[in-house]
């Protein structure tokens, strides 16, 4: 194949049909799951501080009007969750559109708004992924040509940059540890024990031995750096995936992070391609 | 004309093609320089938005805040204890809503101790007392006193340094 060839090829992938729809709706969807569940989550806890604590939310022309639930959230925070979670109830009830694609992602602003004293880069996270997720819609049958290569190119465009945002998050990861003394001599497992209230007080102990500390931290570079190189190779692909999920699970046991890791393994899905899906599920959701 | 749709979508996918090539050359000099991301507002942007963390950075591991609180109570104050740290040790199972407490009480001592630095009774001084007071831990406490540390650990070496420690009354 010719570099014109190969180009071609991707101009034309990305122009003529929607990549992926039953992974990308199971993505969209798995998305409004998790942020409706880490609100639930929160709720109890979330409601007590808001009416403790003044949101200083800023009030320019366009953040004004958009943070306006995230202000009402701090004068009755019960209503505000009870009405964003019917909210989410129904996003997930109705067949995607931009118009309630696009309130997702207003809800996942204000919810990043409100958490932020104590958020985690999860809540951005879910927000960068949910405007992404505006364009995730497929265009109808009843499109006109030029509004249908519209919506497909956006949709297309919209899938891959949900792609390389979790590339370059674990690149950035992976980078920023190689740079680190700390991490690339296996100290940083043991720095966060001595440092106290990070490492989950419940993570064996057997587990906190220099060996086991070099092995994580070498395994973590090494999935950080390798992953935005090799997933676009279909014979990674699924060994990858499976990677990152268990790391992520690792994460969520040693550090006590469910919100983040459940974030992230929704995110890392949006790499597997619907024949893969076909291949997976088949047996069990998708036969006839 | 036929080949007109044909047309805007090969153009369609010829910008779209270009235009995630320069995304994702502006986003791999961030991963490469972060720093470079303070020359210009669209690095700026990049750093902020699309090439998100580095998450579980050196900084950010090795130091830790506690918000120690003890209480003035049968004419004698308690031994300062980091209440929000226990209930994460002590819980079983689900440390979730702990974990989400000890980061709101540390979040209102941090801005607590930047406020006090210009008013000693500012809304985030009085957010923090308020807090505290609302805790049922505390609830026959004559006096409170609290004592905001930063605890910092490079290998086998720890440090500790005090922010700030004042007394109030309940």
């Amino acid at each position: 194949m010719t570099g014109s060839t190969t180009w071609r090829a991707y101009r034309d992938e990305l122009a003529w049909q929607i990549l992926h729809p039953v992974s990308t709706l199971v993505f969209t969807r798995a998305l409004s799951v998790v942020v409706l569940l880490k609100m639930l989550w929160q709720w109890p806890i979330r409601s007590e501080w808001l009416s403790l604590h003044h949101w200083p939310l800023p009030h320019g022309p366009l953040s004004g009007p958009l943070l306006l639930p995230a202000r009402f959230a701090n004068a009755h925070p019960h209503v505000f969750f009870f009405a964003a979670s019917l909210f989410l109830v129904v996003h997930l009830a109705v067949r995607r559109n931009y118009f309630t694609a696009a309130l997702f992602c207003a809800l996942v602003f204000n919810l990043l708004m409100i958490n932020q004293p104590t958020g985690d880069g999860g809540d951005v996270v879910a927000f960068m992924l949910s405007v992404w997720a505006i364009f995730m819609v497929p265009p109808r049958a009843t499109a006109s040509p030029y509004a249908a290569s519209i919506q497909t190119v956006l949709y297309n465009i919209a899938r891959l940059c949900c792609c390389l945002q979790f590339v370059f998050l674990y690149a950035a990861s992976g980078v920023d540890k190689l740079k680190s003394n700390l991490w690339t001599t296996g100290k940083a497992f043991e720095s966060m024990r001595m440092a106290g209230g990070i490492i989950n007080p419940g993570f064996p102990a057997w587990l906190a031995t220099p060996f086991w500390d070099v092995t994580l931290t070498w395994s973590t570079i090494l999935l950080e750096i390798m992953f935005g190189l090799l997933i676009w190779f279909r014979p990674w692909q699924p060994a990858l995936i499976l990677a990152a999920v268990v790391f992520h699970l690792g994460i969520w046991w040693m550090l006590d992070l469910p919100d983040f890791a459940l974030l992230m393994i929704v995110a890392v899905m949006i790499f597997l391609r619907d024949d893969q899906y076909r291949k997976l599920f088949k047996p069990w959701l998708l036969s006839t | 004309m036929p080949d007109r749709p044909r047309k805007v979508r090969t153009l369609l996918g010829t910008l779209a093609c270009l235009l995630l090539l320069i995304h994702v050359a502006i986003a791999l000099v961030i991963v490469a320089w972060p720093d470079a991301s303070r020359r210009s507002r669209v690095l700026g942007f990049y750093r902020r938005f699309v090439v998100l963390g580095p998450f579980f950075q050196e900084s950010r591991i090795i130091s830790t805040q506690h918000l120690l609180v003890s209480q003035y109570e049968k004419e004698a104050w308690s031994e300062g204890t980091d209440f929000a740290c226990l209930a994460v040790a002590g819980k079983a199972g689900g440390k979730y809503e702990a974990l989400q407490r000890q980061s709101f009480e540390n979040f209102l001592a941090d801005r607590a101790a930047r406020a006090k630095r210009r008013d000693a009774h500012s809304l985030a001084v009085r957010e923090l007392e308020g807090y505290l007071r609302s805790r049922p831990a505390f609830n026959r406490a004559d006096s409170i006193a609290v004592a905001f540390i930063r605890q910092s650990a490079i290998g086998t070496e720890v440090h500790i340094d005090t922010i700030y420690q004042y007394k109030f009354k309940r």
